[in-house]
């Protein structure tokens, strides 16, 4: 739990295509993430929540397949 | 002047290096409470203090309890298991510490409890030259250090089963040398080069190391490994899949020739056209060389003589386009085989598919270090050996992770063989590793530095470990098998960071480099608990059982257990496999399936949210 409460703070950039559903996360340590089958309105609220970082590790990380790019 | 609290007993007995310890009344209860801080008495691995005079014997407790009595005792009435058996290592002299002991003690010397004071006084208060490693399990108050000098020039070795916290023990020991935590640099000039086998180091490492890399990622380089740089003999062996002494030999003379046509083109500081060798690093093509060479096989002659060539179309050494000759017929008119051909036809097929096997193009296609025909390449030594040992920061991390299993070895050999054949020569420069030494870490030593067949890595490894030294080089083995690793490697380490180990003959190959008086220590090997190490030899003041800092969590080598049952618990995920195969054919666990390009914003927290 500790781990996710530290990724808060470790997001830089975020990026969406929606034709794919693809959300794409630049973490702080400069690893990129890719996550598959996000629907627009995940997205949508992941950019509306004021803990990036938890709403990723609570909302995306263990729902959505995910491969690091 | 010393406290009487610290008393453990008396000496009973003292043979060679060890020595029988009586324990006193006053530890019935096991524990002394010293100035606030309490010890555990009579702990295996833990170190006592025999004062004599103004000296101060220190030694390392090997047993405790009836085992621990002298033999003659041990039947008789005055049996009991108050004794405590005792290995000196060191004495110390004012605050002087010095491993080796000058005298010995007497039958009834007081025997004391080492207090943090004391220790401090074994690993001295001053920081110059020693490196943080971790904290004594004894006392956790007490910092362990490990001297560098020793460290680097005497060689050392990290061993551990998997699990037990080797990489992070390396990771750690890396990133103390490097000062990335402290904020501090003491060392501006470290030079570490990293053999990293399954990719575990870059993240950890990432804000303190340049990273090259097969398919390198963002903030990478491209690892390339020109073939003309490194041993010939290795290079004929791989491309052509292993050949006989005296074909190998039609090779090496077309490999010489080109060579030495390729200064004609350009000439390189310090090659001379009349005692250049084979070895010399100039670069030639391969794929004239392979053209020049299958020529030859295939030609074909006619006339009446036998003496003019039967040619039908040029070859071409780009294309790899074997030539064209008309083929031999068997009657008196031709065209006939020439009959001076070496027989390698099978060896130089080997070759072209190694030259268009993707796999190996770092090696055979090795970007602007890729000559072209006439032997000129774009980009020459100097470049390579500038950016993997010139760069910014202290680390050189050369991830291995892409490498096909079957040229691992010999490509291992290659990249030292370049490294210590550069800082041989250059011992006398100040980019020499004399002058700024070098630290060779080797990740999963066990997989290249095995006993038995051929194997260049090995041979270049054994001559690391034996004269590196001289040359300013020190090899850091890390196995998890050290059993497997070369005896001759291993012997010639000085310093042994041995973490949990469990199996009967590697904990053997551990003990077997001790001194006979402190094997006793590795019987503690298999109940280490994970992350802490006993740290023996040259560069630890005394042998030394201690917890490792562990990095941060963003720096820990990404060789961290799988937590089974927390990700069996989770709710599945969509799943879809044809990412898994995309990875798997790209050879890269980082391929994407669908090439698109996704523009990112930054973002940061807080209650707005998106912040264009």
């Amino acid at each position: 739990m500790d781990r996710q409460l530290v990724s808060s703070s470790n997001i830089v950039a975020v990026g969406y295509d929606p034709a794919s559903e693809t959300l794409e996360v630049e973490f702080q340590n400069g690893s990129v993430y890719q996550y598959y089958n996000v629907g627009q309105s995940t997205y949508d609220e992941f950019m509306a929540a004021p803990s990036k970082g938890k709403f990723l590790a609570y909302q995306i990380k263990n729902c959505f397949p995910y491969s690091r790019v | 002047m010393r406290s009487p609290q610290t008393l453990l007993g008396h000496v009973r007995a003292v043979t060679g290096a060890t020595v029988n310890v009586y324990l006193s009344k006053s530890v019935d209860s096991g524990l002394a409470i010293i100035n606030g801080s309490t010890y555990r008495v009579g702990q295996v691995g833990s170190f006592v203090r025999i004062p004599l005079g103004y000296q101060d014997l220190f030694g390392v407790v090997s047993d405790v309890g009836v085992n621990a009595a002298p033999e003659s005792v041990r039947d008789s009435s005055q049996a009991s298991a108050k004794w405590m058996k005792v290995q000196l290592v060191g004495e110390a002299i004012g605050s002087c510490f010095e491993r080796g002991i000058s005298q010995h003690p007497n039958v009834n010397d007081e025997v004391h409890l080492v207090t943090e004071p004391d220790l401090l006084r074994i690993y001295g208060r001053s920081n110059y030259g020693q490196v943080s490693i971790g904290r004594l399990s004894s006392a956790e108050a007490v910092e362990v250090r490990i001297d560098i000098d020793k460290l680097l020039t005497r060689h050392c070795a990290v061993l551990g089963s998997t699990g037990s916290g080797k990489s992070t023990t390396v990771a750690s020991l890396l990133r103390s040398i490097a000062g990335a935590d402290s904020g501090t640099c003491p060392y501006p000039s470290a030079r570490i080069l990293l053999l990293d086998i399954h990719g575990e180091y870059s993240d950890a490492l990432s804000d303190i190391s340049t990273v090259f890399r097969i398919n390198a990622n963002r903030g990478q380089q491209e690892l390339s490994i020109p073939y003309w740089a490194i041993d010939p003999s290795d290079l004929v062996g791989f491309l052509t899949g292993g050949i006989a002494d005296d074909k190998a030999l039609h090779f090496y003379d077309k490999i010489t020739e080109l060579k030495l046509e390729s200064l004609s083109h350009r000439l390189y500081p310090g090659v001379d056209k009349k005692s250049l060798t084979i070895d010399t690093p100039v670069p030639y093509s391969l794929k004239r060389l392979w053209l020049e060479l299958i020529d030859v096989e295939l030609r074909t002659f006619e006339g009446p003589d036998r003496d003019q060539l039967a040619l039908l179309g040029q070859g071409d050494a780009d294309s790899l386009t074997p030539p064209k000759y008309k083929p031999h017929a068997m009657g008196s008119k031709g065209p006939f085989l020439n009959t001076n051909a070496p027989g390698i036809k099978r060896q130089l097929g080997n070759l072209r598919s190694r030259l268009l096997d993707k796999r190996y193009d770092f090696l055979l296609h090795p970007a602007d270090w890729e000559p072209d025909l006439n032997g000129v390449s774009q980009k020459d030594l100097p470049d390579l050996l500038s950016a993997w040992l010139g760069h910014e920061f202290p680390i050189t991390i050369l991830d291995l992770s892409g490498i096909p299993s079957q040229v691992l070895v010999r490509l291992i050999g290659s990249i030292l063989r370049v490294v210590y054949e550069a800082f041989f020569w250059s011992r006398d420069k100040s980019e020499g590793a004399i002058e700024r030494p070098l630290l060779l870490v080797m990740e999963e030593a066990h997989r290249y530095l095995s006993g038995g067949e051929m194997n260049s890595a090995r041979d270049m490894v054994q001559r690391i470990v034996k004269e590196g030294r001289k040359y300013g080089i020190g090899a850091m083995i890390v196995s998890q098998r050290p059993s497997e690793v070369d005896d001759t490697i291993l012997s010639q380490c000085g310093t042994f960071v041995a973490l949990r180990l469990s199996n009967p003959t590697d904990r053997s190959s551990v003990q077997g480099t001790l001194p006979d008086n402190l094997t006793t220590l590795m019987d503690m090997l298999p109940v280490l608990r994970t992350g802490e190490a006993i740290i023996t030899g040259e560069a630890a003041r005394l042998p030394m059982r201690c917890r490792i800092t562990f990095p941060g969590e963003t720096h820990c080598p990404n060789s961290r257990d799988p937590q089974v049952a927390q990700k069996w618990a989770l709710p599945r995920r969509p799943e879809s496999y044809d990412r898994v195969v995309a990875s798997w054919r790209a050879q890269s666990p980082r391929a994407k399936l669908l090439e698109t390009i996704i523009l990112r914003k930054p973002v940061s927290d807080g209650p707005t949210g998106l912040e264009e």
